[in-house]
């Protein structure tokens, strides 16, 4: 191989890497996290790295994303441990008490709830595994089909990753260009806020027509402790939420401790509110149904690793900077949503966000980071891998075939993209929403 | 799958994973074993970093501290390499000072690997060599490549935001575990801030009249080929670029940002009396447009993408004819260093430093940074 020009070499690599994640997973059956392992394997084997070598990449690179795979573990469990309490189900009668005579504002409002974490700490996972069970059971009663809860939550878990502060994918990107993550709040409210409503109102709007049945609702909701009322319901959400914002208030003088930490804190809160919990029994489950994912997450950042060392990564690089803006944006608006689809939002921003920044250098490099930002989440529905897309539908309990939820969810997807790459494309002309 | 298949699955799974959780964790581990780096004629004595700050006493925080000592007193100049570890030439220069200069006057004080956590780990997604080689007449030497930031396995976790100390300046979370985001330090803040309190009590304690911390960046920053200088340190910055210009090595002069916080550059010139600069050079492997990234990267920094990326002119270190080798990289280092140093008695006529062998920018380049690495002996 070595007579070759560099680029044919690792353009060579990249398409044994494709075809090595397909056969795995097609042909041998392996599943997506065993496929990108494979893939991997072959592409460090094809570009000559010993197996040895080979293995400590692997294990290194599955701990990337180590923090966000601690963050679903510890939030999943947090969950479980309040629907176990009963502290779900009461939250859920008090939103039904509270909002039934405006079910348009409800919707939006539980766009809203399932958003709120994953704003503060990142991964979408969390806000769906959060809220999902107690936006689910309420937008089944009030008439939308279980496909479009499903698309509902995992919009909302994939909107929670864009949205200030922390957009996990805008940061990649922006340390992959050496820009501090700095005036990056101001306009991703102003982009996030119209999205999430319209998104939350383009699934509802049919099937929301009239006021809300109260009592039919509220009888459908599992019996509830009574000791569960008032802000004793409240407290673990209270606790997480007001640990993560004065974290990032007031970081002068909140110790830091970590997210991790801060649902391991709400857990044991919520501990001793409800009812008596199994813990054990709820953190194995909790392991057991966000295996998938984290495992997808490490596969992912070995795959990254391997295609960092063997140049693939590069390639890409020097494909973005040099391509024809037309081409480029092209690649970004078709692309890009479809290989974060495989390597989820933060993988593909890493691999193909930071090279198309770099191309993209020399216009409002905020805004142009935000709009590639908004494009990489869309793809946290699109399958194999579907991010989000996945644990949404665990959460709301749909089992039918997963590209229906990415059918139902077309026209929000879409205007995520359009936006995105109005957003990149002029971004200059956008730089009015920093204010 | 029947239960026994499954069961006989299960245990072959299992003994692939115990198998590579036992070859990698021993390379892991084999990460905190310290090249040595071999005292030179020059070298008068060996002290630790923990001398400076007791705290930090047998943790992988202390460091060698090499000073290289003349018969005649004069002023102090300080050294760090590796306050970034992947920045290799940094840590290189450092170490071909140590192991080949001589002081006539005064002293040079110099810190290898400044911060040693950093060297223990490589940053996961990035697919770096934990090691690469250097050839020399009588055979080899290895040194670790390591990563820019503190491992997190003796700083975690990050915080929501990293808040600089004592300027209460707000950074992106990670860079609670850069060195140079972490001056002047505080003795009871984290690894990082320990780390860089320990070193700016060295500059104070020492009384250095000049402190040279030496880095590299990525050829697509435009920040690289530069001397980044400390107001004070702006007139003899200014006229070292000059006397390298005239030696055919271009140097840009940046001065040091006023809101950047927590740097070299900026702290140690604001919170002691040193002039302080900061030098870097150009490293391919440092970019995320590299190619296969592999020790001949990192020694040779030739990969074709660069070139295609200075032909659009998308660099701001020129590629040239040989790509970015590592003696060019040490040369520019130790030029700088010797210019300075050179310069000092110049312009402050009270503050006189000699130092004689110095390895020379054309000489490296002849015949390469082998040629100036001694053969350690075994103890
Ligand atoms: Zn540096």
């Amino acid at each position: 191989m070595s007579s070759l020009s560099q680029t044919s070499q690792v353009t060579i690599v990249f398409s044994v890497i494709l075809v090595a994640y397909v056969a795995a997973y097609r042909l041998l059956k392996f599943g997506n996290p065993l496929s990108m392992l494979f893939a991997a394997l072959i592409g460090g084997l094809v570009s000559d790295f010993g197996l040895l070598d080979l293995a400590r990449h692997l294990v290194e690179g599955s701990f990337t994303f180590l923090n966000i795979v601690l963050i679903i573990y510890t939030a999943t469990v947090f969950i479980y441990v309040q629907k176990l309490s009963g502290g779900l189900d009461a939250i859920v009668r008090d939103l039904i008490l509270y909002f039934h005579a405006k079910p348009k504002i409800l919707v939006v409002f539980l766009m809203f709830l399932i958003m709120l974490p994953p704003a503060f700490t990142g991964p979408g996972a969390d806000g769906i595994f959060a809220f999902g069970a107690v936006v689910s059971s309420i937008l089944l009663a009030m008439g939308l089909p279980l496909v479009k809860v499903t698309a509902f939550i995992a919009l909302g878990g994939t909107l929670g990753v864009f949205a200030p502060p922390v957009n996990i994918p805008a940061m990649i990107i922006a340390a992959g260009i050496n820009m501090p993550y700095v005036g990056f709040v101001i306009p991703l409210v102003f982009v996030t806020i119209p999205l999430a409503v319209f998104c939350a109102l383009a699934l509802s709007l049919k099937h929301i027509s009239g006021p809300v049945d109260v009592d039919a609702m509220l009888k459908n909701l599992p019996p509830i402790p009574t000791r569960m009322k008032g802000i004793r319901v409240y407290l673990p959400l209270i606790a997480v939420i007001g640990l993560m914002l004065s974290g990032r208030a007031m970081p002068h003088y909140v110790p830091h401790m970590g997210v991790p930490l801060v649902f391991v804190i709400g857990t044991f809160i919520a501990l001793f509110l409800g009812g008596r919990i199994n813990f054990l029994k709820a953190s194995q489950v909790a392991f057991h149904d966000t295996f998938p994912i984290n495992s997808i997450l490490m596969a992912v950042g070995a795959l990254v690793q391997i295609m960092s060392l063997t140049g693939v990564r590069g390639l890409f690089v020097l494909s973005a900077i040099t391509a024809p803006s037309f081409f480029l944006y092209l690649a970004i608006f078709i692309g890009f949503p479809l290989f974060a689809g495989i390597f989820t939002s933060f993988g593909a921003a890493s691999v193909f966000g930071i090279p198309f920044m770099l191309a993209l250098l020399g216009r409002d490099p905020i805004i142009a980071t935000i709009g590639l930002s908004a494009i990489s989440i869309v793809g946290n529905l699109m399958p194999p891998t579907a991010a989000l897309g996945k644990p949404a539908a665990i959460v709301a309990g749909y089992r039918d075939a997963y590209l229906n939820v990415v059918k139902v969810s077309a026209v929000p997807l879409l205007a995520i993209l359009v936006a995105g790459i109005c957003l990149v494309i002029f971004a200059d002309a956008f730089r009015f929403i920093r204010l | 799958m029947s239960m026994p298949s499954r069961f006989f699955t299960s245990l072959i799974l299992l003994s692939i994973a115990l198998a590579t959780a036992f070859f990698t964790g021993n390379h892991f581990m084999s990460l905190y074993e310290r090249e040595p780096v071999v005292k030179g004629p020059g070298v008068t004595r060996v002290g630790k970093l923990s001398d400076y700050f007791p705290k930090i006493k047998n943790t992988v925080a202390d460091t060698n501290v090499y000073f290289l000592e003349g018969s005649e007193p004069g002023a102090t100049v300080v050294v760090f390499g590796g306050i970034h570890s992947i920045e290799t030439a940094g840590m290189m220069s450092a170490v071909l000072l140590v192991e080949n200069a001589v002081v006539k006057t005064g002293r040079l004080i110099v810190v290898p690997h400044s911060n040693e956590s950093a060297f223990t780990h490589n940053a996961p997604s990035e697919g770096y060599p934990s090691r690469f080689t250097v050839k020399t007449s009588w055979g080899s030497r290895r040194f670790r490549y390591g990563d820019r930031l503190t491992n997190p396995v003796h700083q975690w976790p990050d915080p929501e935001i990293y808040v600089h100390y004592p300027s209460g300046d707000l950074q992106a979370d990670f860079e609670v575990r850069n060195l140079d985001r972490a001056f002047p330090g505080r003795p009871d803040g984290g690894y990082t801030e320990r780390v860089a309190y320990a070193l700016t009590e060295l500059v104070r304690k020492e009384n250095a009249a000049m402190t040279l911390d030496l880095h590299e960046a990525r050829p697509m920053n435009p920040i690289v080929n530069c001397i980044i200088a400390n107001e004070r340190a702006a007139e003899i910055a200014a006229m070292a670029v000059m006397d390298l210009g005239m030696q055919g090595i271009k140097m840009r002069l940046e001065p040091s940002p006023k809101k950047l916080r927590g740097m070299t550059h900026r702290e140690l010139g604001d919170h002691t009396q040193t002039l302080a600069m900061l030098m870097e050079t150009p490293s391919p492997a440092m970019d995320k447009l590299h190619g296969r990234a592999d020790e001949s990267l990192i020694l040779t920094g030739k990969d074709e993408f660069f070139r295609s990326a200075d032909h659009r002119r998308l660099l701001y270190a020129a590629y040239g004819q040989n790509g970015y080798p590592l003696e060019e990289r040490v040369g520019r280092h130790l030029a700088s260093v010797t210019v300075l140093i050179q310069l000092l008695a110049e312009v402050h006529s009270d503050q006189k430093v000699e130092v004689e062998n110095i390895p020379e920018y054309k000489a490296l380049q002849e015949n390469g940074i082998g040629s100036f690495l001694r053969m350690p002996q075994k103890d």
